[in-house]
């Protein structure tokens, strides 16, 4: 990294070598997170499971997740449905599957929304210092100490009542904007230790602009960061996804997890203990998941405790 | 499942130390222990229906009358659902306020209630003493002279005059949710009533504008007029406060936490009041009712899921099992008809309401087959274009009585696809499907909605994409209000309507005041009007009877909307404790509480609690 | 410190401010461009077909006329503590809320305790043992806990609880001044609960902490000394790592508070919670402001009082 700004006649060498062993390096690189972090890996394990339950589950679900089955409706496990069927015969299964996806699109979606704002702003502000860096941040602490939940209640009841609204866009948008001032914090400490490197120093002494510097010597420090607030994050927003289609502000159409057990599994609970049991399994996994792989993350990559 | 088998195993063994605690069983219990859970039923080892048929009439409530043993006191324990949006009757925006008011408030007549079978809608007076009707267009009110308002300020028991029912009235014409169905204004010129006055302190005279048969039994409705004091009007805040002049006084009331009724002292018929009053605090979750009652803690459950029913009454069989008459709404799905729609040729809506699976339909939401397969006695009916509830009104789709055009409620997917042929449609028809998914028509009825978009949809005729749009802000303006100008097809509620009569002008009359949904895009079905203005002023009942039958195979061809489905008598649980349950039944349970839960007593000596 | 504390309560009035706009624009401005207003709802079902009602109730709920000219209006109530009356019931909103925020407040608070006198034991317990099994164990116990939604296990609870054991928590609600003892025993399995959510986070904080101490010079004085682990552990290092964690739980806090919303829904407790979501769903417009705002208040509270608090439990820090 510290050659980068001085070396830019040979960039493109060293990074095609990299990409070349990239595919290499990860095999071994998860051989060894496994060996070092086998909880991290087994959260690793269970994300990848979720990701592909929710690209694939059109291939993988055994029916559409709408098709009803009225003589087999209440059903527990059997052949024809594994998982059983809920009030109007809808496979659980299948629906759980179409859940992931719904859960994985707001995680990731939000996620996204979340670390581009907060990197936006956190480095900005940052690497700019002074009156700016004074006014961002009181605006990022004032905008840190609203009341998320209650926002996202009072927000998501007013949109849903519009005609045509895809109410899970706004639940990313929401989620996602609520979740930038903490990380940006985040972002801006680290930001602020760069800004004094050696490195940093020898960049702007050769005449390197601001962007550049951003660039090429903060984002590839921050990069890590990212990855690690961004898993740990995405537990969290799955949690608020499913609390809020519990409450009733989710959309309606589609199957997720949180709807499942807030219609059919409250009602139909006696019945058909599976109906809340499995929706919750699955809230459950993904944010034990994506937590787990978290923090073995936190550990391999965050700098600042790679000395511990 | 594996964890699916260990709850049974659970309940198995919990029913196990059950059985194994009722000796009195004999061999019999050997037979229950191995019993499985009611959802696997191979592990149960068949008994003949007839015998389960047996032993269901066993248990099953004969609806004693027990008043002659009856004592009084104690305070009924139950629940409700929902906390209420305030609690005027008169002017709140949602019916919650009414359903209160009918503890408090009283009206001008009231229902008889049923005496151990149904009731059949006949009316009495309540705070009316006699009625007259001097010509076919005067209706007068003779009050009671013993009536009083109850004893806190600012009214300190000043008796109830004509001056409150006039108050009343100009209160619910003006604010009332419901004024439609009743007042003739500038912009309801069908409405029926047109004036009223109070010649003396005793009477009220009400001028009609036509001869409108259903007006003295309106006046037994709750969502009508319940009679107010006027000091409601500047003497106390009638949204958060009430002021009794039946049975029940709102004691008190914890927002969002509870409602005590309790018994009014000053009641004229006090005698007749049994219990000293009820509690009723707000349950919303299921879960938590079912856990309430299975603990006691409750006396009755009236949402009991009926899928719930056999279970619960097998974990606990002291419960008591009641079987409940036909309800009396049929709700609707109903059809936009903007120029260009398919829907404004009659053969595409007969095709539509051809694709419907009846006895699916119903057997999916009224656990038919499980509790004939326990013995349990179930009737299942079809809807006509009213409610199989309406005794005497209904003609069933499937009797002779309903004529050829009795082949449209039968499912029949060739015939449909010949009838969308021959009106020259193009299948699978794409349209929009709409209805509200939230809970404001109760939790099952998303699900009704989606059986039927299963059911359109299965038959390759229609292929129909899902819409829920927002109940207030978009579904009633824009579906349940726009007079058929809208896309696809709605599925929607009705109100429960105390007459027939004010079902079929709201939802079928080209002048419909309320809820305009059928035939509004064209202009409209003349004989279907003119057989629904008849029978609003025909006063012989026979006569009016068969005149709406007369409707009812009409439109059975035209199918301006397809009704419900159909449905099933219903089984409801309650603690043997509860003196005389169901034994005064009421016509409408919001309307009931004067006559039916002033006749209920707690039974100590059956109390286990 | 003086100026620190004027400094913060700036901040916190910029909060609330933003947190006021950010739903007075919703609800007054997006609402009705987009669809009705509440005077539709106040109206009724049959009602809103009526303009010239609608209309009268405009007026009469200040409704009509100029945006700003209502916001600052409102403002200016807020600041005398008139907090408005609901559209629906016409009671005051100031009484309403004086009554819920205790019930939400206690639920937030004894979660936390509750939730700390869980985590606290086993963030220790898991840094001395580190990197060995019970280490292990017990983080993934803590994150597996945090995993596992608490509306979910409610739900549970209340079905099995019932089924197996014919279990129900008390009926009615009662405040702990009308009846202590049904107050605790309504109160518990929800406080209980709503613990559980961010022992993760306070485990984990707790453990690196105390990792951190217990390498510091003084601790490996205290055991150069010749004093045991236990006394080093709980005279020494516990008290230095908590501090941290006094972070974890005034941001905590708030989302406690919040996430109470569905606990109250659930278990029927008139909170704050219960009261939002409430005039969300009938679009009670003041009761919807009013309850934001309060949230924002107590969250600012309590950030204000976690900062204020670092001087008192680490004399190195100072403003």
């Amino acid at each position: 990294m510290a050659s980068s700004a001085s070396a830019s006649a040979l960039e493109f060498g060293p990074r095609a070598r990299r990409e070349y062993i990239l595919p290499l390096r990860m095999v071994l690189g998860l051989g060894r997170f496994a060996r070092r972090k086998p909880l991290g890996f087994v959260g690793l394990m269970i994300v990848l499971s979720l990701i592909g339950a929710a690209v694939f589950a059109e291939q993988l679900a055994p029916y559409d997740p709408a098709k009803l089955d009225l003589k087999h409706r209440l059903e527990g496990s059997t052949s024809l449905h594994k998982l059983g069927t809920d009030a109007t015969g809808k496979d659980v299964l299948s629906r759980l599957l179409y859940g992931a996806r719904i859960s994985m699109l707001v995680g990731f979606g939000a996620i996204t929304i979340s670390e581009l704002g907060a990197v936006s702003i956190g480095v900005v502000s940052g690497y700019r210092g002074g009156w700016f860096d004074k006014i961002v941040q009181r605006f990022v602490d004032a905008w840190q100490a609203m009341p998320g939940l209650i926002i996202l209640i009072t927000f998501l009841g007013i949109v849903r009542r519009m005609p045509n609204v895809n109410l899970v866009l706004a639940m990313v948008i929401a989620i996602g904007v609520l979740g930038i001032p903490g990380r940006s914090r985040v972002f801006r400490s680290q930001v602020l230790t760069i800004k004094e490197a050696p490195y940093v120093e020898a960049a702007r002494s050769m005449g390197a602009g601001g962007v550049r510097i951003v660039w090429a010597c903060i984002l590839p420090n921050v990069l890590p960061l990212i990855l690690v607030s961004a898993t740990v994050g995405l537990g969290g927003v799955i949690l608020a996804e499913a609390s809020l289609s519990f409450l009733g502000f989710g959309p309606a159409g589609e199957p997720s997890w949180g709807q499942m057990l807030s219609v059919d599994g409250r009602e139909y609970m006696r019945k058909q203990p599976g109906l809340a049991v499995w929706p919750g399994v699955c809230i459950a996994l993904a944010v034990f998941g994506f937590n787990i792989f978290g923090d073995a993350l936190r550990d391999v990559l965050d700098p600042r405790l790679r000395n511990r | 499942m594996p964890s699916d088998t260990y709850w049974n195993r659970r309940l198995n063994r919990r029913r196990a130390l059950l059985g194994a605690g009722s000796a009195g069983m004999g061999v019999a219990a050997l037979g229950l222990v191995g019993c499985g859970d009611d959802d696997d039923s191979n592990a149960e080892p068949t008994k003949p229906l007839e015998e389960k048929q047996a032993e269901v009439k066993s248990f099953l409530w004969d609806r004693k009358d027990t008043t002659a043993q009856a004592v009084k006191g104690s305070i009924y324990q139950t629940y409700t659902t929902a906390d209420a949006t305030n609690l005027d009757p008169l002017s709140s925006p949602s019916f919650t306020a009414n359903a209160w008011g009918s503890w408090y408030y009283p009206r001008l007549m009231t229902y008889k209630p049923g005496y151990r079978v149904a009731a059949n809608g006949e009316y009495e007076g309540y705070l009316a003493q006699g009625v007259e009707q001097p010509d076919p267009t005067t209706v007068t009110f003779k009050l009671r002279q013993n009536a009083v308002w109850e004893d806190k300020a600012p009214l300190n028991k000043r008796p109830i005059d004509a001056d409150d029912v006039v108050f009343s009235w100009k209160k619910f014409a003006e604010k009332g949710q419901s004024r439609k169905d009743l007042v003739k204004l500038p912009d309801n010129p069908t409405g029926p009533v047109e004036s009223i006055s109070a010649p003396d302190k005793n009477t009220v005279v009400f001028k009609l504008a036509f001869p409108y048969a259903p007006f003295v039994s309106a006046m037994a409705y709750s969502r009508y007029l319940q009679i107010m004091p006027r000091e409601s009007e500047g003497g106390y805040d009638p949204r958060n406060e009430t002021r009794s002049g039946g049975p029940w006084i709102l004691s008190n009331y914890q927002r969002s936490v509870t409602f005590e009724i309790r018994k009014n002292p000053n009641f004229w018929d006090k005698d007749r009041v049994l219990l000293d009053g009820f509690d009723i605090p707000i349950i919303p979750e299921y879960a938590a009712q079912l856990a309430q009652f299975r603990a006691k803690k409750l006396w009755t459950f009236g949402g009991l899921r009926q899928e719930d029913v056999i279970s619960t009454k097998k974990d606990l069989p002291d419960l008591q099992v009641d079987s409940n008459a036909q309800g009396r709404t049929a709700w609707l799905t109903y059809f936009g008809l903007q120029p260009g729609s398919p829907f404004l040729d009659p053969r595409v809506r007969q095709a539509a309401s051809m694709l419907i699976d009846r006895d699916t339909w119903i057997d999916t939401f009224y656990n038919v087959s499980e509790f004939k397969k326990e013995g349990y006695p179930i009737e299942s009916r079809w809807h006509s274009h009213i409610s199989a509830g309406w005794e005497g009104f209904w003609v069933d789709p499937r009797g002779s009585d309903m004529g050829a055009n009795g082949k449209n409620f039968v499912q029949n997917v060739a015939e449909a696809k010949k009838l969308l042929d021959a009106a020259g449609v193009k299948t699978p028809i794409e349209t929009d499907i709409a209805w509200i998914s939230t809970g404001q028509y109760g939790v099952t009825f998303p699900k009704h909605a989606e059986v039927i978009k299963g059911m359109l949809e299965e038959s390759g005729l229609f292929k129909l994409k899902q819409i829920n749009p927002d109940y207030q802000t978009d579904y009633l303006p824009k579906y349940y209000f726009a007079k058929g100008d809208f896309k696809g097809i709605a599925v929607g509620a009705s109100t429960q309507f105390p007459e027939v009569d004010q079902y079929l002008f709201a939802y079928y009359h080209t002048q419909g005041s309320r809820q305009k949904v059928a035939f509004q895009g064209t202009n409209g079905d003349a004989k279907s009007d003119k057989l629904i203005e008849q029978q609003r002023q025909e006063l012989d009942a026979k006569k009016r009877m068969e005149l709406i039958k007369e409707w009812q195979r009409y439109v059975a061809g035209t199918m301006p909307m397809i009704p419900y489905p159909g449905q099933a008598n219903t089984f409801s649980l309650f603690w043997p404790w509860v003196g005389n349950y169901g034994v005064f039944r009421a016509w409408d349970v919001e309307s009931g509480r004067d006559r039916t839960e002033t006749a209920i007593w707690f039974d100590k000596s059956k109390y286990t609690g | 410190m003086g100026r620190y504390v004027i400094q913060r309560l700036m901040l916190a009035g910029v909060t609330l401010v933003m947190v006021s706009v950010l739903v007075f624009s919703l609800i007054r401005v997006v609402v009705p461009f987009f669809y009705a207003d509440a005077v539709d709802i106040v109206a009724g079902e049959y009602g809103r077909t009526d303009e010239a009602r609608a209309d009268a109730l405009r007026d009469e709920y200040g409704l009509s006329g100029n945006l700003i000219g209502q916001y600052f209006k409102w403002a200016a109530n807020v600041l005398t503590g008139d907090l408005g009356e609901s559209l629906f019931n016409g009671r005051s909103i100031s009484g309403e809320i004086r009554d819920r925020v205790v019930v939400s407040f206690e639920l937030g608070l004894v979660g936390l305790v509750s939730g700390l006198l869980f985590s606290v034991p086993m963030g220790i317990a898991a840094a001395v043992c580190q990197d060995r099994w019970p280490d292990y164990i017990l983080r993934t116990l803590a994150i597996l806990i945090n995993a596992l939604p608490g509306f979910w296990l409610a739900i549970l609870i209340l079905t099995f609880g019932s089924l197996w054991f014919n279990w129900a928590p008390p009926l009615k609600f009662k405040y702990l001044w009308e009846d202590p003892v049904q107050h605790v025993k309504i109160m518990a399995l929800p406080a209980l609960l709503i613990g559980l959510t961010p022992s993760a986070g306070i485990v984990r904080i707790v453990r690196t902490q105390m990792l951190e101490v217990m390498r510091q010079d003084y601790i490996r004085t205290a055991q150069a000394k010749g004093l045991n682990g236990r006394a080093v552990i709980f005279g020494h290092a516990m008290r230095n790592s908590l501090i941290p964690v006094v972070t974890v739980v005034g941001l905590s806090l708030p989302n406690l508070i919040a996430g109470t919303a569905i606990f109250e829904a659930i278990f029927v407790l008139p909170g704050m919670g219960q009261y939002l979501v409430s005039s969300v769903g009938n679009l009670d417009y003041p009761v919807i402001m009013s309850t934001n705002l309060i949230f924002a208040v107590l969250i600012v509270t309590a950030n204000l009082l976690v900062d204020l608090s670092y001087p008192l439990l680490d004399p190195r820090i100072r403003y």
